[in-house]
């Protein structure tokens, strides 16, 4: 039967191509490149040759002299090490982000995946519900939140505390990440969790297992899985998020992604350079794939491990 | 059953191996199928009858050689095209579909007029004794609820031959025992060709006209169940039909075997002078005697009550014995091991490991 | 008691999550427009919401994007998971990798990759390319949820069909399909929750023409979010729990009774998917309706008669226009205030999608990648200089905008455009500091220097340009350079004390300065004159004034990109033009965004008090040290641009560190992975 039915693959194949594999060529492409000016006889110009070529030529009918040209180049890949601080921030932010996604999102999980069934359900969808609020629009409200005269500090301002300064901070970027994926924590987590039986858990207290030990010893191994998958789907959003730290960081403290935004469609337009910043993401992204797909030995494939 | 009936399926020097592997798994395999038969394929897994079975319903192609049916070469026919219909081996019932659409399936591909199709749904039911389950999803019935569906989803198209993939595997011992019956009369009764495969040989013997027993993708022996377990041609067929004990002996002569130590009068011949053979010895067939010179003398090791019989194992000449007897034993104690030369089966050495000597029943099959 | 405490745990948990929703819920139902104060009970933002074309019609798009997204991703996805399914081991695992990275990459990156795509295949960005972009990254959703229906699929059912004489189409429809129908529903569900609520993608590739709702948000989100748009959250949240509870009360019932368990929660989702449907639909309709009676026209006979106004009318024309954020005067809804846009498509019958940018470098990002096809731009005066060096705008046929002529003659010739070819005024303005008198102490403090913006006294309450050439400009005037200024040195001072300033700043904004200076977040912010009128109008405690050290004056100028090549085209994007300078619609827009007219008609009609506003219309003398810019050389951007970057973020340099970085990243990745699967191997084969 394999004969007659790969061919159904076919039109998607032709769609992966064009629509996965080519843009990340792209991206390959322009990090390497760069766009410079020739004259006509193909020397290499300098910026300030080229501008002075074009206003020379400027309102006559003669065509300006200067050609651009796509060029072979190190330069922008050079040029994103000045922003690695920035990429290491980001990942720092995330990383706290994504640990404390786990501290709150691992006890939910499993108190979750205890209750009875109908009970779980009503968690589930109560954890759900919120990720149908826009995300902008959640984002925003956190602002209202955290602002000097914001609802928080109105509402500690009656008890006589405050104001404290909680906006524009990265502990706001932060906490913004950790409400924006924490139910990408808290789901994996206790979709693993759901499979661990309470034979497992009472055979461990059966062979004199205290209840630490049973968490250590039983539980958290059986979860590695869920573990790895909730850091993964936690960490790669948080860590290239761009618009958090725009809304609840006021811009003062960029990360990486509002450095790709800034290249591509924002205030310095070089896409060759935000291309750049793009593969140097991917690799570290890649890179730390790697590392959390350690926790969980075995399968190669990712299906069900989310949702 | 006899030969002078109409051979329905012929597979002629079928071979066949899989993509990704080098061993083949049916090598030159040669069977006829008659018309009306109860026919069963019997073998450890992975002895190529499953795929045989396959190969008769159109989902496996052979390499080579030719399948039949009523003398036409059907080898690249499409199993939708064959006047043949499997019973599954966990069923591969439309979980999607209830009862009753699940039977009618066929049907309803054959643009059966509905009248028509209810009509014989209705009977279908009747026969595998679940009349007024129409309307049940198949998640509600019992293992041997869904197995009856199974059959009648099959039969009711009316096919010249039903293949059955271990269709009893999943049933606990009783029900199994009951559907081996019921399976009996339902051919008996729509008199068509069955062809079973299996593992278990008291399944192999209870239901079969003819049994064909298989290992590593070759015929050993083709044959009535009594001619099976009777005259087993070789030591794996002795060792895979009931139980036995094998031994190494060597055929000094015609009539003469040396085995266990001791030389034995036989009544086989036709071996070359002090040939390495098999000998088979059915625990049955061994008596449990006070020990003495002139049997075969060992040591009480087991006693096992089987409810029938007491299992025995007798240590004698450093080889374990199996024997059967109502009459139990005092573990330690010394005895005689008493047979006639009737009881004692010799064979060509086969390469078959000895699998199973020390077992009851026959291995798992996953 | 441990109970106890575990209740406190989910308590404090669902108090996170639901507090910002809380927020929304209560604010789409205040009356106040400021999000922090209650101004009581109201449930006019639901009505309004029904009249708000902006609002309602990005959420069409939304849901035609979504719907067609989901639809053909969920095909081919399907079919793509049965491929895959049947393919060899090797091939499915080098496939499925590949076809997961769209959902595995940064979503950033993705966007940025089709962006890049989109204008290398030179598609224009708009409806077509945003729903490629959904159905890119839906369809690993699919497969995602298909592939392991199929693995769990017995093998015989396919074969049990064959044998039962379906040929192999028929056992695929009548057995396969329904078997991996739960894997088919999933992910076409998971696809529309996805589409739906996707910003990052459709940020970086939906073009001039389509728009989806959480753009919608995010140019809002820019100044200030409508409670429009709270009441519209509200209404999809309200139908999404209710939805959600019957489905659990039906699981419920179901689950005692064990009965034919799919259909019913295929029953379920359809009813879901429907209601949600029915709703977002109604809405949609009964806005349209309503949105027909509540207009506020201008009498046709107020147009000149110069140009034939119903010249394109019926001819299927759809204008493009990009415009600053907050800079046209339309109709919320709520005070009857004049719709410029459809009031120019109610004369004309030309359809206006109206769009906005927030500062003149994003809009010249958006030109230079190209896919944005727009026919009106409103760029800053130095920027449209750059785009006529560029080559990126062209000359217009001012036989097509007679009323060029109600131009003051002191914009005629300007530097920025010295043929007087390419551009026509909008307004003007000048940037100057706003401050909340409650927080600034004049007597002790001197807001008339630009200095005041570098003292600690104000740290983290001063606010700052979020773009790079006005930032520059403030720091240059400080430091009596010119804000024309190449030299090398001069632009370095300017950003060191740019890099000196940060830590005081609170925030760095554009059109997020009115939420943040009208809540009394901050105390100080340079901004345009206009703006900081209208921020002046809405909290009584601003004040405006202009830094004796000089500042930037500018005049934003309407234009016509080069992209436009249909001869008719550009004479309707001239219409708008010439509209936008008839001289009542000019009037009744410049009183709306509060900047200065060029418009001699027009400000003939303003009242006397605006007229003789000092902040409005300021006297030459105060403007005496006023500096326009003028298009600076390429090598001045690329420093300035580059210089901002590093401001912006915190960076080190060393420049070999990226390749060492990027070969460690890939290099202990393979490591890893290589030594696991070899690991893995070994344990096979023990």
């Amino acid at each position: 039967m394999n004969k007659n039915t790969k061919w159904v693959a076919s039109p998607y194949l032709l769609w992966m191509v064009v629509f996965v594999i080519v843009p990340l060529v792209l991206i390959g492409v322009f990090a390497f490149t760069v766009n410079v000016p020739y004259d006509l006889e193909g020397n290499r110009l300098t910026e300030e040759q080229a501008s002075e070529l074009k206003l020379a030529y400027e309102g006559t009918d003669e065509e300006i002299p200067v050609v651009y040209k796509t060029v072979f180049s190190w330069n922008n890949i050079i040029a994103v090490s000045q922003y690695l601080p920035v990429l290491l921030n980001s990942a720092w932010l995330a990383l706290i982000a994504t640990l404390i996604c786990l501290v709150i999102g691992y006890p939910i999980a499993y108190l979750m995946s205890r209750v009875n069934p109908s009970y779980q359900r009503l968690i589930q969808m109560l954890i759900m519900l919120p990720m149908w609020m826009n995300f902008l629009l959640r984002t925003y409200a956190w602002m209202t939140l955290l602002e000097k005269n914001g609802w928080i500090n109105r509402i500690l301002g009656l008890v006589g505390i405050g104001p404290f300064d909680m906006i524009n901070t990265q502990g706001a970027v932060v906490l913004g990440m950790i409400y924006n994926y924490l139910p990408f924590m808290i789901l994996p987590l206790y979709s693993v969790m759901l499979k661990i039986q309470n034979t497992t858990i009472e055979a461990a207290q059966d062979l004199g297992a205290g209840n630490i030990r049973v968490f250590t010893k039983v539980v958290i191994p059986l979860s590695m899985p869920g573990i790895a998958s909730g850091i993964t789907m936690v960490f790669v959003p948080a860590v290239s998020t761009f618009i958090i730290s725009r809304m609840l960081g006021g811009g003062t403290n960029m990360l990486i992604g509002d450095l790709i935004d800034l290249q591509f469609l924002g205030n310095a337009y070089n896409p060759n350079l935000g291309a750049a910043i793009s593969l140097v993401l991917m690799a570290f992204i890649l890179l730390c794939m790697s590392i959390t797909n350690q926790l969980d030995n075995g399968d190669e494939e990712m299906e069900g491990k989310m949702l | 059953m006899s030969n002078s009936k109409n051979k329905i399926i012929e597979l002629k020097n079928v071979s066949m191996t899989f993509r990704d592997s080098d061993t083949p798994v049916l090598n030159n395999i040669s069977l006829d199928i008659h018309d009306n038969e109860f026919v069963t394929l019997l073998g450890p897994s992975g002895c190529g009858k499953t795929t045989t079975l396959r190969i008769i319903g159109g989902f496996a192609t052979p390499d080579k050689g030719d399948l039949l049916f009523n003398g036409k070469r059907i080898n690249d026919v499409p199993p939708y095209k064959r006047q043949v219909n499997t019973v599954f081996q966990k069923y591969a019932l439309f979980p999607h579909l209830n009862v009753y659409d699940n039977v009618a399936f066929g049907l309803r591909i054959s643009k059966v007029p509905e009248k028509e199709i209810k009509q014989r749904v209705a009977e279908m039911l009747e026969i595998v004794d679940l009349e007024g389950f129409e309307r049940r999803s198949i998640d509600q019935l019992s293992g041997g609820q869904q197995q009856r569906i199974a059959i009648a989803r099959a039969l009711v198209n009316n096919p010249k031959i039903l293949l059955l993939d271990e269709p009893l595997g999943a049933l606990d011992l009783k029900l199994r025992k009951e559907m081996q019956i019921e399976l009996k009369k339902i051919q008996q009764r729509m008199s068509i060709t069955f062809v079973y495969v299996t593992h278990d040989q008291e399944e192999a013997l209870t239901m079969s006209d003819t049994v064909v027993v298989m290992n590593k993708g070759e015929i050993q022996q083709i044959g009535t169940p009594q001619d099976i377990y009777n005259e087993p041609v070789n030591a794996f067929v002795a060792d895979f039909i009931g139980e036995s004990n094998i031994l190494p002996g060597i055929m000094h002569r015609d009539y003469l075997v040396e085995f266990a130590g001791n030389n034995f009068d036989c009544v086989d011949g036709g071996f070359d002078e002090m040939e390495p053979v098999d000998v088979v010895i059915r625990p049955e067939d061994i008596t449990i005697v006070p020990a003495s010179d002139e049997v075969l003398n060992g040591v009480v090791e087991t006693v096992t009550f089987k409810g029938v019989h007491y299992e025995i194992v007798v240590n004698a000449y450093s080889d374990y014995w199996i024997v059967h007897s109502t009459k139990s034993a005092n573990v330690g104690e010394v005895v005689g091991l008493s047979f006639t030369p009737e009881d004692i089966h010799i064979m060509k050495k086969s390469e078959m490991p000895k699998i199973t000597r020390y077992t009851v029943g026959q291995g798992e099959e996953a | 008691m441990k109970k106890l405490y575990r209740r406190l745990y989910i308590g404090l948990v669902f108090t996170f999550l639901y507090a910002p929703i809380v927020v929304l819920i209560v604010n789409s139902f205040n009356q106040s427009k400021s999000r922090s104060k209650w101004g009581g009970f109201t449930l006019d933002w639901y009505s309004k919401l029904l009249t708000d074309e902006t609002i309602l019609s990005s959420l069409v798009t939304t849901l035609i994007v979504a719907l067609v997204a989901s639809v053909v991703a969920t095909v081919l996805g399907t079919a793509a998971a049965i491929g895959i399914f049947n393919m060899k081991k090797r091939w499915r695992s080098v496939i499925l990798n590949t076809s997961y990275l769209p959902i595995m990459n940064p979503e950033i990156v993705t966007g940025v990759s089709l962006l890049l795509l989109f204008v290398f295949l030179n598609i224009e960005l708009g409806y077509v390319t945003l729903i490629l972009s959904h159905i890119a990254f839906c369809v690993p959703y699919v497969i995602l949820n298909v592939l392991p229906k199929l693995r769990q699929m017995d093998k015989h059912l396919v074969e049990a069909a064959l044998d039962l004489g379906c040929n192999r189409t028929q056992a695929f429809w009548k057995v396969t399909v329904p078997e991996i129908m739960p894997g088919i529903v999933t992910g076409f569900l998971m696809s529309i929750t996805y589409s739906v609520d996707d910003f990052v993608i459709s940020y970086f590739t939906n073009g001039s023409s389509a728009q989806t709702l959480s753009i919608t948000i995010f140019s809002m989100t820019r100044r200030k979010v409508s409670p429009k748009i709270n009441a519209l959250s509200t209404l999809i949240f309200v139908v999404v729990l209710i939805v959600l509870i019957v489905m659990n009360v039906r699981d419920v019932q179901k689950s005692k009774p064990k009965r034919s368990h799919t259909s019913s929660k295929k029953g379920t989702v359809i009813l879901a998917v429907v209601l949600l449907a029915a709703v977002l639909v109604s809405c949609v309709a009964v806005g349209f309706m309503l949105n027909r009676s509540s207009e506020n026209t201008l009498d046709s006979g107020t147009y000149s008669d110069s140009v034939d106004w119903d010249m394109f009318r019926d001819k299927g024309i759809t204008l493009n226009v990009y415009n600053w954020g907050e800079y046209i005067s339309i109709n919320e809804g709520e005070d009857g205030d004049f719709d410029t846009v459809s009031e120019f498509e109610r004369l004309t019958g030309i359809n206006v999608e109206y769009r906005t940018f927030a500062s003149n470098e994003e809009l010249y990002a958006k030109m230079k990648t190209g896919g944005f096809n727009y026919d009106v731009i409103i760029p800053s005066d130095y920027m449209a200089a750059r785009f006529i060096k560029e080559g990126m705008i062209q000359r217009l046929d001012f036989d097509n905008i007679p009323n060029y002529s109600y131009i003051d003659q002191k914009f005629h010739d300007p530097v920025y455009d010295s043929e007087n070819a390419y551009t026509v005024p909008y307004t003007w303005g000048y940037v100057g500091i706003i401050y909340n008198t409650t927080m600034v102490d004049t007597e002790k403090y001197d807001v008339e220097s630009w200095d005041i913006l570098w003292n600690e006294d104000f740290a983290k309450n001063i606010l700052m340009f979020n773009n790079s050439r006005d930032a520059f400009a403030i720091a240059q005037f400080k430091n009596g350079f010119s804000v024309n200024t190449a030299d090398q040195k001069e632009l370095e001072i300017a950003a060191a004390d740019l890099r000196t300033q940060k830590p005081l700043v609170q925030s760095y904004v554009m059109d997020e300065i009115f939420d943040k200076m009208i809540g009394g977040e901050a105390a100080l912010a340079p901004y345009y004159a206009g703006d900081a009128v209208t921020m002046m109008e809405d909290n009584e405690d601003l004040d405006f004034v202009i830094p004796k050290e000089g500042t930037n004056r500018f005049v934003d100028v309407m234009c016509i990109p080069a992209t436009v090549t249909d001869k008719d085209q550009k004479a309707a994007a001239e219409m708008f033009i010439n509209f936008m300078c008839e001289t009542e619609v000019a009037l009744r827009n410049i009183e709306y965004i509060c900047y200065s007219t060029p418009h001699t008609g027009a400000y003939e009609l303003l009242d006397e008090e605006t007229k003789n506003d000092e902040n409005f219309y300021p006297s030459d003398e105060k403007l005496a040290k006023a500096e326009a810019f003028n298009v600076l050389p390429d090598s001045a951007t690329k420093t300035i641009d580059a210089l901002w970057t590093d401001i912006m973020s915190n960076t080190g340099t060393i420049p070999w560190l990226t390749p060492v970085f990027l070969v460690a990243c890939v290099g202990i990745a393979v490591f890893i992975n290589v030594y696991r699967s070899r690991k893995n191997k070994r344990k096979n084969e023990m």
